[in-house]
């Protein structure tokens, strides 16, 4: 038996590999623009950096599984900025990160996910103007206790 | 603690003893009618059913009559001065414990999320403009099931706060699990934030408040300190079909004389309508808690119809409870159509039924019995109207099956049946003048008190040619009201469940399909019953032409009426104006400039979990625990379902429950842009 249809099968991989990787690309730097990303030489890099990382970590070729892992990489990576700008930690802060994260997406608050990206370290500055527009969906509760009544009817069973 | 009502007795006792004589007196003269007419023969049983069926009847239409007959002779003679909003502040007996802080409430429940927040921005807006906003906080209280709804009312939720720069001023809680519907949802806010405000404004999902309205009632409520709860009178606006217009004309030019008549004899002691209403926490947490009525739906389970009840509760407190008939400012919006108006009946009726137990509590005072059965006459009267038109059906067949005799024994002159012609015309034109000389009432009043608003109703000849069709239209729904009440009221009786479905507030026009289905069965009886009576007793037939034509036209009638179409193009005629048609109220006004603006919106990613933004935001308002291993095996199961199968195969609570976990959503999320799904 020839070698040669093993080699056309692993230039075949190779190719389709190349193919998904490209896609898994393009996924990834339209998830970046989501995040709020804006420079696309950042996009650029941080897309690749993705990318790769997520092919170390996919034992086969399985395009949906590399898109899912450079995902979760660039997740993960503004994740961290966050949490690296407002000095926490993102392990122990799900919350407070995805508030963050949410006010980055959602509000005007003037500040773009390159600017959080590119910060090397607490910034209070940044982390102010996003505090100001973290979602606060719940004032602290003041409780009051409300007890059911009790009623006493006539001809009914009571409670 | 117990408070005393300041409410001095006298005027209570003299007003109430005025309209209960009044009612008392009409309800004897018509039974005397009625009675004289019967009594030729003795009384035959169905004579005496009819009698006292007539009697039920003719008390609950004079209770109506003479409230507007006396709201009519209030605002006609320049209002009540012992009305809430003109008698003098009281002093307060001791310094309230909590800050004086309101927070306007509005339980939601799967609507229309623009809707809901156009309307919450309008008040919101509305509020600021008063200069006087920095008292009061808005809570969204949240039971929505859908997760698409769900999360699209947090996305615009926030928004609302980035807007009105709201963050720690304005709430969202969706509560986990839906216990007791509304009256649990505000349960759940009183236990959780009771002690954070002195006052709360309960709202609908479609109530709409001016922020003059909300200042005004809150300094009601700072003047009048023996006051628990203060309703304002909520208009109906916004309608568009021809339906929900001839409505919303009909409440905007009659409530006013119901709602002056009903604070006149009610006084401190009115009812509470579940919404557009302020409410004292303390009493209301102290006295409001409501139990589980033993036995199970419909008479038992969770209190539907909760305001009633909680209104009763304040009262036998000592606590006053009024109808501020005279705020404006305060709004509401209609069903669109006949089936979605007997839909939401559905539902009231229920609630009202369940009171029957109520009425037997130990402890209510005669006024809190009365609001609980008028509430219950509601819905009971129309299977009595039922009744009473079926056996004087049957009593009228019995006596034109009966041949006269005209010579007893060995008299040799006739003796001539006595015609009661005269005396059953009375008893029928007295009950028609009762129903509609309160719309007579509202039109003296429109064109002797208030020529401005005389103009915004469309001018004298407009407005009296859409009173006259607006009775014609109410004699053609009563009917189909009355068998769909009816049918109701005996479904309930037989122990059927209504659920909790939410509301169809949009205009839509009925397709023929399923207006026959709707009014199929009503046509038919209509059409059987007008052959038997045309058959059988042809002079009863003529009388009954009104129910008749009613129920055979109720297809067309419901499918017409249904249409935005001929209601915009009544508005254009100047017919059914209201003056919030004519000049819309500064809310109102936000409100439209709110729905248009948000129309323009891209609505693609709203409430999707693909979006980064609506799932970071959403992840970031799910509690932070960690679920059991059980239920995350099953959300496992659910997520390789949803992506094996499709998400059609689950059901809402299967998809809220896979939303409602951090991990899994953040899963969902990068599943779905790894899938290619992102647009």
């Amino acid at each position: 038996m020839s070698a040669e249809p093993a080699a056309v099968s692993a230039a075949m991989a190779a190719d389709t590999t190349a193919h998904g990787a490209c896609e898994t690309g393009e996924t990834v730097r339209s998830y970046l623009r989501r995040l709020r990303f804006q420079d696309p030489a950042l996009i650029e890099r941080l897309a690749a950096e993705c990318v790769e990382r997520a092919r170390r970590r996919v034992s086969r070729h399985d395009p949906a599984e590399l898109s899912r892992r450079a995902i979760e990489e660039a997740q993960r990576r503004l994740d961290q900025a966050l949490a690296r700008a407002l000095g926490v930690n993102a392990g122990r802060e799900p919350a407070l990160i995805a508030a963050a994260r949410a006010a980055l997406l959602l509000a005007d608050a003037g500040v773009t996910a390159d600017e959080v990206y590119l910060t090397a370290s607490a910034n209070p500055a940044l982390a102010s103007r996003l505090s100001r527009h973290l979602p606060q969906a719940q004032p602290p509760e003041a409780p009051a206790s409300m007890q059911p009544q009790k009623l006493r009817f006539f001809l009914f069973k009571s409670v | 603690m117990a408070v005393h009502s300041p409410m001095p007795r006298r005027p209570r006792l003299f007003r109430r003893t005025v309209f209960l004589t009044l009612v008392t007196l009409t309800t004897f003269a018509a039974m005397f009618m009625i009675t004289s007419a019967f009594q030729q023969n003795g009384l035959t049983p169905q004579e005496l059913v009819l009698l006292l069926l007539y009697t039920l009847l003719i008390l609950w239409i004079s209770t109506s009559f003479w409230t507007a007959t006396i709201g009519f002779l209030v605002l006609l003679f320049g209002g009540d001065g012992q009305s809430i909003g003109r008698l003098p502040p009281t002093a307060s007996p001791e310094p309230e414990a909590t800050p004086l802080r309101t927070a306007i409430v509005m339980p939601i429940y799967n609507e229309d999320p623009q809707r809901v927040f156009s309307g919450l921005a309008a008040i919101w807006q509305s509020l600021l403009e008063t200069g006087r906003s920095e008292g009061f906080e808005l809570f969204i209280l949240s039971d929505t099931r859908d997760p698409e709804i769900w999360i699209q009312e947090e996305t615009r939720w926030y928004r609302l706060c980035e807007e009105f720069d709201g963050h720690g001023r304005i709430f969202y809680r969706n509560r986990e699990k839906n216990i007791a519907r509304k009256s649990g949802n505000i349960e759940e806010f009183c236990h959780r934030w009771g002690n954070r405000y002195r006052y709360m404004v309960v709202l609908d999902a479609d109530s709409l408040m001016s922020g003059e309205t909300l200042v005004r009632m809150v300094d009601l409520m700072e003047a009048h300190p023996n006051v628990a709860l203060i309703q304002s009178p909520p208009l109906p606006v916004n309608q568009k079909s021809l339906f929900a217009r001839i409505l919303q004309f009909a409440s905007s030019l009659y409530s006013d004389i119901f709602t002056a008549g009903s604070s006149y004899w009610q006084l401190a002691d009115s009812n509470y309508w579940g919404h557009n209403a302020i409410i004292r926490m303390q009493p209301f947490v102290k006295h409001c808690g409501l139990p589980r009525l033993p036995g199970r739906e419909p008479f038992g389970g969770e209190i539907l119809s909760h305001d009633f009840v909680e209104a009763a509760l304040l009262r036998e407190a000592g606590w006053e409870v009024w109808l501020a008939y005279e705020l404006a400012g305060s709004y509401e919006e209609l069903p669109p159509t006949l089936i979605d108006y007997a839909k939401r009946d559905r539902r009231w009726c229920q609630g009202n039924l369940q009171h029957v137990r109520m009425v037997f509590a130990r402890g209510l005072s005669g006024i809190s019995r009365l609001h609980l059965v008028m509430g219950i006459m509601s819905y009971l009267s129309s299977p009595l109207w039922l009744l009473f038109l079926l056996i004087t059906g049957f009593e009228a067949y019995i006596q034109s099956q009966t041949l006269p005799v005209y010579f007893f024994g060995d008299n040799i002159f006739p003796v001539w049946p006595e015609s009661y012609a005269v005396e059953m015309t009375t008893v029928l034109l007295v009950t028609l003048a009762m129903l509609f000389l309160p719309k007579l009432w509202s039109l003296v009043l429109l064109f002797t008190r208030n020529r401005r608003k005389l103009k915004a109703f469309g001018g004298v000849f407009r407005v009296t040619l859409s009173v006259l069709f607006e009775s014609v239209f109410s004699i053609f729904t009563a009917p189909v009201l009355m068998l769909y009440q009816s049918k109701f009221v005996i479904s309930i009786l037989a122990r059927k469940s209504v659920g909790w479905p939410p509301q169809q507030r949009d205009a839509h026009g009925l397709s023929f399909k399923e207006a026959f289905l709707a009014h199929g069965g009503q046509t038919l009886v209509g059409i059987v019953a007008g052959a038997l009576s045309y058959y059988y007793v042809p002079s009863f037939f003529w009388w009954f032409t009104p129910v008749l034509a009613g129920l055979v036209f109720a297809i067309p009638t419901s499918m017409i009426s249904s249409s935005a179409g001929l209601g915009l193009l009544a508005r254009r005629l100047g017919l059914f104006l209201t003056p919030e048609e004519s000049r819309a109220p500064r809310v109102i006004e936000l409100l439209h400039r709110n729905l248009e603006r948000d129309s323009g919106v891209e609505e693609s990613s709203y409430g999707k979990i693909v979006d980064p933004a609506a799932c970071a935001l959403h992840a970031a308002l799910l509690p932070q625990r960690l679920p059991k291993k059980r239920l995350r095996h099953q959300r496992h199961a659910l997520m390789y379902q949803l992506v094996e199968e499709g998400p059609e195969t689950l059901s809402s609570a299967e998809k809220r429950s896979l939303v409602s976990d951090p991990d899994t959503l953040m899963r969902l999320h990068t599943l779905a842009w790894s899938r290619g799904e992102s647009h």
